[in-house]
C-alpha cells in the first residue's frame, strides 16, 4: 500500500461514510487488480477531504418552525382562495355547515367556531390610505380602495397569521415564531418577520402579483402551483407570471414599487390602463378612455404626491399627446386629431 | 440514511417523520445546494423550500428511487433555478476555496515529508475543486454524501456508465496527483 502512511493514528481515514460501495467494488473489478487496488487506495484517502461546515443553526431552527407550522396547519379553512366567484363560494361553505349543524351538537359547535373565524374585513376609502394594526404587533398600509381580510381571531389563537389582500398594501410583520402568510388572487406570500409591499389588483391589465421586499426574507408562489415557489432577499421584486407557474424575479425599483406609500404615483413602462385604474382608486372617479386601446399603451411618468385628479389627468394628456374632458363621474381621455391624422 | 419506511411515512402526512427527514438529511443537503449556489444563505432558503414542497406534495408524492435520491434532486433542480433566476454565475466555491488554500498552503512538500492528515485534506479538496465541475458533482455524492451510482444517475441527469467514468476518472486524477506529490509512480512505502 503506498498509502500507509497517510492513514490516522487507528490506521483509518477519518470521516465520509465507511459503508460497503457495492458500485466502486463493481466499476473497480472491470480494472487491473493493480491499478483498482491503487484507485481504492484513493477512495479511502479521500475521507480527508471530507466537506466539514455545518449549517447555520438559526437556518436550521427556522425551518424546522415553518415545517412545524405547516404540518399543524396545512390550511386556513377561512380564506377564500379562488379569483371572482367570493361571494358564490361563501354561501356554499355557509349551506353545507348548516345542514350539519341540524344533525348533531358537535356540528352546531363547529358552526359556532366557524363563525368567530369568520374575516373581518377592511377596505381603504378612495383617497386614503388606512393603516390598520393586527393583534400579532403587525401593521399593514393600505392604499386606496384595497381590501384586507382576516380572521376575527387573528393572531389570538391557532398557529396562523394569515391574512388575504385585494389591492396593494405595505406589511410590517412583527416577528415572531408562527409565519405570516398574505394571499391574494393568485398568490400566497410567506414571511416570518419581515417587511414588504403587495400589489395584486386582479382587475389590472396584465394582472399578476407583485412582492416588493424591504428587509427579512419571504417566499412567493402562485396561488394554483403553491409548492412552486421562489425566495426573495432584500431589493428584490418577484411577479407571479400569468400562466400560474413559478413567480420570476421582476427587473422593478423598490422606489418605484413602493412610492404610493408617500403618496406619490410613480410608473416605469407600465400600461395606461393600470396607472388609469389607480386614479380611479385615488380619487374615487372613473376615467374613460377613447378609444379603449389606449389602456394598452406602456407610459412612464412620475407625479409628486398629486392632490388633484384635474392635473393628473391634464399631466398624462399632455405626455401622451391625449386630449381629454371633464364627464360627470370623472373624465374621458381621447386621441387627438392630431396624433392619428397629421393633416389636422 | 434513510430509506423506503420514513418516505412513507411522510407520504402518510407523520409530521414527526418529516422533521426527522429534515433532521437526518438538511446538513448534506446544504452544503450541497451551496456548492451549486455559491452562497450560503440561498443554499438555505433552497434547503428549507425543498421540504415545504416535499410536505406541501406529500398527497402526491411517488418516490421511485429512493428518497434521499428524490431530495437531491429537488435541491438541484432549485438551486440552479435560482441561479438562473438571479442570472449571475454563481463563483464556484470549491475553485475559490482551492484557490485560497493554493495561495496560503505551505511550499510544495518534499517527497520524502510526511504528510500530516489535515494538509493532505487540503491537497484533496483542492484537487477535487479542480476536476471539471460535473465530475466534482458526482465524486462528492458519491464518496461524501453516499449516494449510489444509480441515485447520482438520477439526480444529475446521466446514465450509470456516465456516472461509473467520472468516479474512475475522479479517482485517477486523485491518484495521479498524489503520486506526483510524493514524488513518484511508487509502489514502496512513502514515509515511516
Amino acid at each position: 500500500m503506498t498509502s500507509r502512511s497517510f492513514h490516522a493514528p487507528d490506521g483509518r481515514p477519518a470521516g465520509g461514510p465507511p459503508d460497503p460501495n457495492p458500485d466502486l467494488d463493481r466499476v473497480l473489478a472491470e480494472l487491473p487488480p493493480d491499478e483498482a487496488e491503487r484507485l481504492r487506495d484513493t477512495w479511502a484517502l479521500a475521507a480527508y477531504a471530507a466537506p466539514t461546515e455545518a449549517p447555520r443553526p438559526e437556518a436550521v431552527a427556522r425551518t424546522e418552525q415553518l415545517l412545524a407550522h405547516l404540518s399543524a396547519q396545512p390550511n386556513s379553512a377561512w380564506m377564500p382562495s379562488t379569483r371572482r366567484d367570493r361571494p358564490a363560494q361563501w354561501i356554499a361553505v355557509h349551506r353545507r355547515h348548516t345542514a350539519w349543524a341540524l344533525g348533531s351538537l358537535a356540528a352546531a359547535t363547529l358552526l359556532a367556531f366557524l363563525w368567530v373565524q369568520q374575516p373581518a374585513i377592511v377596505t381603504a376609502p378612495a383617497g386614503e390610505r388606512v393603516l390598520v394594526q393586527l393583534a400579532d404587533g403587525s401593521t399593514v398600509t393600505l392604499n386606496s380602495g384595497s381590501t384586507l381580510r382576516r380572521a376575527r381571531l387573528f393572531g389570538r389563537v391557532g398557529d396562523a397569521r394569515a391574512v388575504a389582500l385585494e389591492g396593494e398594501a405595505y406589511f410590517d410583520v412583527a416577528e415572531t415564531d408562527r409565519p405570516f402568510v398574505v394571499q391574494t388572487f393568485d398568490a400566497e406570500v410567506t414571511v416570518l418577520g419581515t417587511e414588504f409591499g403587495v400589489r395584486a389588483w386582479p382587475d389590472d391589465p396584465e394582472a399578476a402579483t407583485t412582492v416588493t421586499l424591504v428587509s427579512g426574507r419571504v417566499r412567493l408562489a402562485s396561488a394554483e402551483r403553491p409548492a412552486e415557489a421562489i425566495l426573495l432577499t432584500p431589493g428584490e421584486t418577484g411577479r407571479v407570471t400569468e400562466d400560474d407557474s413559478t413567480p420570476i424575479l421582476a427587473e422593478e425599483e423598490i422606489q418605484i414599487a413602493l412610492a404610493w406609500r408617500e403618496g406619490d404615483l410613480v410608473y416605469k413602462d407600465r400600461p395606461l390602463g393600470l396607472i388609469l385604474n389607480d386614479l380611479e382608486r385615488r380619487f374615487g372617479l372613473r376615467i374613460a378612455s377613447q378609444p379603449p386601446t389606449l389602456r394598452q399603451r406602456r407610459v412612464s411618468v412620475a407625479l409628486r404626491n398629486p392632490t388633484s385628479a384635474d392635473a393628473v389627468v391634464r399631466d398624462l394628456a399632455l405626455a401622451l399627446d391625449l386630449r381629454y374632458r371633464a364627464r360627470a363621474d370623472g373624465f374621458e381621455l381621447y386621441a387627438t386629431p392630431a396624433a392619428s391624422e397629421p393633416t389636422d | 440514511m434513510v430509506s423506503g419506511p420514513l418516505a412513507a411515512h411522510v407520504r402518510l402526512n407523520d409530521p414527526a417523520a418529516l422533521t426527522q427527514v429534515y433532521r437526518v438529511h438538511q446538513a448534506p443537503l446544504v452544503r450541497y445546494a451551496h456548492r451549486l449556489t455559491g452562497s450560503i444563505e440561498t443554499a438555505h432558503d433552497v434547503v428549507q423550500d425543498v421540504f415545504v414542497k416535499l410536505w406541501e406534495q406529500r398527497e402526491t408524492l411517488i418516490v421511485e428511487l429512493s428518497l434521499q435520491a428524490l431530495l437531491y434532486t429537488m435541491t438541484r433542480n432549485r438551486a440552479l433555478n435560482q441561479n438562473r433566476r438571479r442570472t449571475r454565475i454563481a463563483p464556484d466555491v470549491e475553485v475559490e476555496d482551492a484557490h485560497h488554500q493554493a495561495t496560503h498552503s505551505a511550499d510544495p512538500v518534499a517527497p520524502d515529508a510526511v504528510l500530516q492528515a489535515r494538509e493532505l485534506g487540503r491537497y484533496l479538496r483542492r484537487w477535487i475543486g479542480e476536476l471539471p465541475p460535473r465530475r466534482a458533482e458526482a465524486f462528492a455524492l458519491s464518496r461524501f454524501d453516499g449516494l449510489s451510482h444509480a441515485e447520482i444517475a438520477t439526480v444529475m441527469g446521466l446514465s450509470i456508465r456516465t456516472v461509473d467514468t467520472h468516479i474512475v476518472h475522479a479517482l485517477r486524477d486523485l491518484r495521479h496527483r498524489l503520486d506526483a506529490l510524493v514524488g513518484a509512480p511508487s509502489r514502496q512505502p512513502l514515509a515511516p
